[in-house]
């Protein structure tokens, strides 16, 4: 496909004998190099419309009927929204979900920024140090999975050895419908990935920051809240968009090890639209969920880029 | 936190004078490696746990207190019997498959359309460049009813187009992004020279861009594997059929028959499972930092 040399295409007319005819070449041209980077994006746009918006639009829709795949949609107006609190399934994954987000997020924000800061300290073996606590990170969910369970196991656990060494009594932590959250909690806190991203933050922070802080006689602790986390803004807002988005959607953990239980214990919001949908076939109901957790996003995104302008530095001005 | 303390102190010239000075250092120094090893201690312990109960017979197991680290003695038992419980090899190519399927078209799509919003001047490119950001923050799970509804319409579950065909469209939002960002990155003399070799657009993209990008298109080749490796939910709505299921869907099957005594074989088939991620991740590694500070967060 060449866009550059139509003329040569077309040897046998000579364009310089009829202007008519050049105008219309150059017409072509200019139309097929405007046209060039839309072709280049088609595949995009395409997928934009199948993929993206025509779902969400469809579950839009769906999310006012009853819908079981089977049969054709049956309008029932908004009582998927009304209803949406009234099992006592639901609501144990909403208080469970809204639990996860409030702790897990800034939990993970805090304890990823301590991991960073330590992991920064200019101590002999650090590459070794930072090399070492990547590691962990790259274990894939199952195997993550398959040891957490054993970790945790009331019987042969680690966890419960630990205790038993300071003389305290073990726990039944995954098969406590109260425990078991709080273990998920713990996981995501103690795992994040906010570690690596604050980490190349924090290389990123010119050292004649560091020494004109030195100069001015600031005390370590002066310098971290006025130079380091300052310039660390911008990857805590995107470690906070990413976890907050993040936790609406974490599912494979709870789905490997408890299936959400005991008694919905375990039962996060990612989970309970997938119950809805695969398992009880109330795809209307996942649909007004689903719907739910589409305006939840959106305002998360509004509201934190909103107020980012207040709290976060930008090297050489906002953009 | 006393990590506050330790931002940055060596490096600085002169901070060695005082001999105050130098031994509040070595206290620093000193709590740092303290803090250091208590977080490492924390964060690899699991991994331990794993690897030494791979080996471990069940009498050795059972001992609880006080806690076994090193096995003695080591046996493969746990593989042999781990191994022989489920078609692991099968499992394997599937999700090898999973990553050939859905990497080589997105990839292929991505690069084109992040050469458009990168390199070309169209009317919409930024407004349209903004609609990818937005949907880089749109969770999976707002679209995943409405999307199996269509495959299963189109009657695609227990085939492998599922993978295929949304990847050609170049369903992946973040991609498309992080590779306009590294390729604005490259100087625009390289593209001019090729345009005035002759080269069109497509030559351009082919000759020149996508050579100088091959650290992010392997950090996408990287991420992309790791992504057929770890999810979920894709094999679970698409890939159900036992022929078709990948490492993890054969996990979750694995996991899901418990008991005291199969904790041996689950740890043995983590390893194996496991293995092969950890190689790429740090093999993947010097991409992921070339490649994130290239795109980076402060585009």
């Amino acid at each position: 496909m060449t866009t550059t040399d139509l003329g040569a295409q077309q040897p046998e007319l000579d364009p310089t004998e009829s202007p008519e005819l050049l105008q219309k070449i150059a017409r072509r041209r200019h139309f097929r190099r405007r046209m060039l980077p839309y072709l280049f994006i088609l595949p995009w746009i395409l997928g934009v419309v199948t993929f993206q918006a025509y779902p969400i639009l469809d579950s839009f829709y769906h999310s006012f009927t009853i819908y079981d795949v089977f049969q054709p949609a049956k309008w029932i107006g908004i009582r998927n929204y009304v209803n949406l609190a009234g099992n006592d399934y639901t609501r144990k994954a909403l208080m469970n979900t809204f639990l996860y987000v409030v702790v897990s997020v800034p939990g993970g924000l805090v304890v990823g920024l301590l991991q960073a800061l330590l992991l920064n300290v200019k101590v002999r073996g650090l590459q070794l140090f930072r090399t070492l606590a990547i590691v962990p990170g790259t274990v894939p969910v199952a195997g993550a999975a398959a040891v957490s369970l054993f970790i945790w196991s009331p019987s042969l656990g680690l966890i419960n050895s630990f205790l038993k060494a300071f003389g305290l009594k073990g726990q039944a932590w995954l098969s406590d419908p109260v425990m078991v959250k709080w273990v998920f909690i713990f996981m995501t806190i103690q795992g994040g990935i906010g570690m690596l991203i604050f980490l190349a933050g924090l290389q990123n922070v010119p050292q004649e920051l560091y020494d004109a802080s030195k100069i001015d006689g600031a005390k370590s602790i002066q310098t971290l809240f006025s130079v380091t986390l300052p310039m660390l803004t911008p990857y805590t807002l995107f470690n906070l968009l990413t976890s907050l988005i993040g936790a609406f959607q974490y599912f494979a953990g709870p789905m490997l090890m408890t299936g959400g239980g005991p008694a919905g214990g375990s039962l996060f919001y990612a989970q309970l639209i997938y119950r809805n949908a695969f398992t009880f076939f109330k795809m209307g109901h996942a649909a007004a969920l689903s719907w739910i957790l589409f305006v939840i996003s959106v305002i998360i995104v509004v509201t934190v880029f909103r107020t980012s302008a207040s709290w976060v530095y930008y090297e050489g001005g906002n953009n | 936190m006393a990590g506050a303390f330790l931002v940055r102190r060596s490096g600085t010239p002169g901070s060695g004078f005082v001999l105050g000075m130098r031994a509040s250092r070595i206290i620093q120094h000193a709590i740092a490696y303290i803090l250091i090893a208590v977080f490492l201690a924390i964060a690899l312990m699991p991994l331990a746990w794993m690897f030494s109960g791979a080996f471990k017979t069940l009498e050795q197991m059972r001992i609880t207190f006080p806690i076994q680290w090193i096995p003695n003695p080591v046996t493969l038992q746990n593989f042999a019997d781990g191994w022989q419980e489920r078609n692991w090899l099968l499992n394997l190519r599937n999700t090898l498959m999973l990553a050939v399927f859905v990497g080589v078209p997105t990839i292929t799509t991505c690069t084109l359309a992040a050469y458009a919003f990168a390199r070309m001047r169209f009317p919409g490119s930024e407004l349209l460049m903004l609609l990818n950001i937005s949907l880089m923050l749109i969770p999976d799970f707002v679209t995943m009813v409405p999307r199996y509804v269509m495959m299963a319409r189109m009657g695609w579950i227990g085939t492998w187009l599922p993978a295929v065909v949304p990847s050609m469209l170049a369903i992946n939002p973040a991609m498309v992004f992080v590779l306009r960002q590294f390729f604005r990155a490259i100087p625009n003399e390289l593209s001019e020279a090729a345009r005035l070799d002759g080269s069109n657009e497509l030559g351009i993209y082919w000759r020149v861009i996508l050579p100088l990008s091959k650290p992010i298109l392997a950090l996408q080749i990287v991420l992309i594997t790791s992504w057929a490796w770890n999810d979920l939910l894709f094999p679970l709505l698409y890939l159900k059929d036992k022929s078709m299921q990948t490492l993890t869907l054969a996990m979750m099957g694995f996991i899901g028959i418990r008991g005291d005594t199969r904790w041996g074989q689950m740890m043995a088939m983590s390893v194996l499972v496991s293995l092969p991620m950890m190689v790429l991740s740090y093999y993947g590694q010097r991409y992921f930092t070339e490649g994130f500070t290239l795109s980076g967060i402060k585009g």
